[in-house]
């Protein structure tokens, strides 16, 4: 066996870090490259992400929004969040999102996650098994408190305050 | 060609580095961690110094967690005073019954194995479905079970009043009794119950003073199942933390008890039916203090940490629900030894307790 699971964390954290490194480089020397494809990267750079608005994690390669997506910049336009899970902590940010925002959940540690927003109403949207390395995606669709958890861990918990659409 | 490519090859290596540890062929012997990555390893199995956490509506005082030690062996929480809690959690069986599953109510038997309670204080969700998420909310359900205690909590209010010695002991607990309630009351039956087991926490084992620093205290082999434990056979992406346990909930594939009328759902009863992952998960039990020649699991079904360790080199029934942590641990003989040493190592000495006088 070439690595232990152990290691596998270490790795996998690097390999996120590396990744966010390697986007913040290529998005600083010129956004709108074809991305190379691969698990993570693909979906990251097809990410529309806004400027300013995102964890701190993610903040350098948001610098700038990736092309095609200047539309998301005109006021009141949906915009996209990405949230990072590590292992059993989904970060804890602080933005203001709307109804309509697209929130992008990534799964930087090693085990396996299974998310769900309930709304106000009582609604409840289960986002599926999620394993390492992974994103998913989905749209706020309705204003008032949002809560996320994972079915599987409960110590996992986010409150969201979203905003009517404009 | 810009500075990205080199980033993504690196990044690549790695995913597929990592990729590399699913890979199910016997695993090599290990080197454990050494230095600082094995410092860094012991940090997250480290016993907190901070006392119990409770909750603010209930903090814990001698009082009262004598008082719910009292109403804890005391049988008249059952309706035909047979059974109190410390009939089915024995402190001399490490606050268990040594049963594959309990036998409640006039002996009734109970699907589901007896827990231990220690380090209950620090728990997210009780019961092994996690139906009750807080100690005092649980205190209720066996009490009031009819295939358990299967009492009714008016009629136990109304039999401890009437024992002239609990009023000193809810006085002391509670203070006198408020202008528009009762001394005796189940508000602060439950709470003292929840106080009492907050109280209970494991003695130091082994393992600890190894963490700690005492490096004799565990053996060689302990020490390579620590490493194994937490590299390799993954154990501690769900036994994690120093109660080893995430207090989540996963199927890991045990064998369907084919004597059931319903398969028990565990958490899945208690999620969307859409939630299939959740389908027979269980709580993660905390590893510490464990009976080795036992039985193990919600249902008793495993008998020995041997046992339970060669359900981990199977890697579970594949079904639908099977937790994505769970794959085949191939692990030589040696290995599964090293584990049950490390295991073994979590048990502190049992310490003797003589139960409270009952009033
Ligand atoms: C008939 C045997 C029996 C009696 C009596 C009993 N228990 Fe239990 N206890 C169990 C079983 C079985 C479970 C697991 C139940 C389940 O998961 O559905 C359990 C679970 C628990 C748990 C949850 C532990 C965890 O890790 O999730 C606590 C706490 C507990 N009991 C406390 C008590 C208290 C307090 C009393 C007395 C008021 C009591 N029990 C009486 C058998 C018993
Ligand atoms: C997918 C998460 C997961 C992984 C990985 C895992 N466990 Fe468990 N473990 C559990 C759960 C959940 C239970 C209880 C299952 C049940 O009763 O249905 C359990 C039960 C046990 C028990 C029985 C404890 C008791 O009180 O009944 C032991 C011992 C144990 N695991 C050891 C290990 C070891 C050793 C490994 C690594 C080889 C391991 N576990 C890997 C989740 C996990
Ligand atoms: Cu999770």
């Amino acid at each position: 066996m070439a690595l232990s699971g152990f290691f596998m964390r270490v790795e996998v954290a690097a390999l996120a870090a590396v990744l966010s490194l390697g986007f913040a480089a290529s998005r600083a020397q010129g956004a709108g490259e074809k991305p190379v494809a691969g698990e993570i990267c693909a979906t990251r750079a097809e990410a529309p992400e806004a400027a300013g608005a995102l964890p701190e994690s993610s903040a350098e390669a948001s610098a700038e929004a990736p092309s095609g997506t200047e539309e998301a910049e005109a006021a009141g336009a949906p915009r996209s969040f990405t949230l990072i899970i590590h292992h059993t902590e989904l970060e804890q940010v602080e933005f203001e999102t709307r109804a309509g925002d697209e929130l992008i959940f990534r799964n930087t540690g090693d085990i396996a996650h299974n998310l769900y927003l309930t709304y106000e109403d009582g609604t409840v949207e289960t986002l599926h098994t999620q394993p390492p390395g992974t994103e998913k995606r989905t749209i706020l669709k309705a204003s008032g408190r949002v809560l996320v958890r994972c079915w599987i861990h409960p110590i996992i918990r986010l409150e969201l305050d979203v905003a009517a659409a404009e | 060609m810009d500075r990205r490519l080199p980033m993504i090859a690196l990044g690549f290596a790695a995913l597929l580095l990592g990729l590399g540890a699913r890979a199910e062929e016997p695993a090599a012997p290990i080197a454990p961690p050494q230095g600082e990555e094995l410092e860094k390893l012991k940090a997250a199995f480290r016993r907190p110094e901070a006392p119990p956490p409770a909750p603010k509506r209930n903090p814990p005082t001698p009082e009262k967690i004598a008082l719910g030690e009292t109403l804890f062996f005391d049988p008249r929480l059952s309706r035909d005073q047979a059974q109190s809690c410390a009939s089915c959690h024995d402190p001399d069986r490490r606050w268990s019954d040594g049963l594959a599953r309990a036998s409640g109510f006039q002996g009734e038997r109970l699907p589901r194995r007896t827990p231990g309670l220690m380090n209950a204080a620090w728990g997210l969700a009780f019961q092994w479905d996690g139906r009750a998420e807080t100690l005092e909310a649980q205190a209720r359900m066996p009490i009031t079970a009819p295939n358990e205690m299967n009492m009714d909590m008016t009629l136990l209010t109304e039999r401890l009043r009437a024992v002239a010695g609990y009023a000193p002991l809810f006085e002391a607990a509670f203070g006198p009794a408020p202008e528009d309630g009762a001394l005796i009351d189940e508000t602060r039956i439950l709470d003292a119950l929840a106080s009492f087991q907050r109280s209970l926490v494991s003695e130091r084992a082994p393992f600890d003073a190894w963490i700690e620093g005492e490096e004799e205290a565990i053996g060689p082999e302990a020490r390579r199942g620590f490493a194994l434990f937490a590299g390799p056979a993954r154990c501690s992406a769900c036994h994690s933390g120093w109660r080893f346990t995430d207090d989540s909930f996963h199927d890991i594939g045990l064998k369907l008890d084919p004597e059931a009328a319903e398969p028990d759902l565990g958490r899945g009863a208690f999620v969307p039916p859409e939630v299939v992952g959740l389908r027979h998960a269980f709580k993660t039990p905390s590893l510490r203090d464990l009976a080795p020649e036992g039985f193990h699991m919600h249902d008793g079904s495993l008998r020995g940490i041997a046992a339970v360790i060669d359900h981990y080199v199977e890697g579970g029934e594949k079904r639908e629900s099977l937790s994505f942590e769970m794959r085949p641990v191939p692990l030589a003989a040696q290995e599964r030894a090293d584990l049950v040493a490390f295991l073994e190592s979590l048990a502190a000495p049992e310490a003797p307790r003589a139960p409270p006088p009952i009033p």
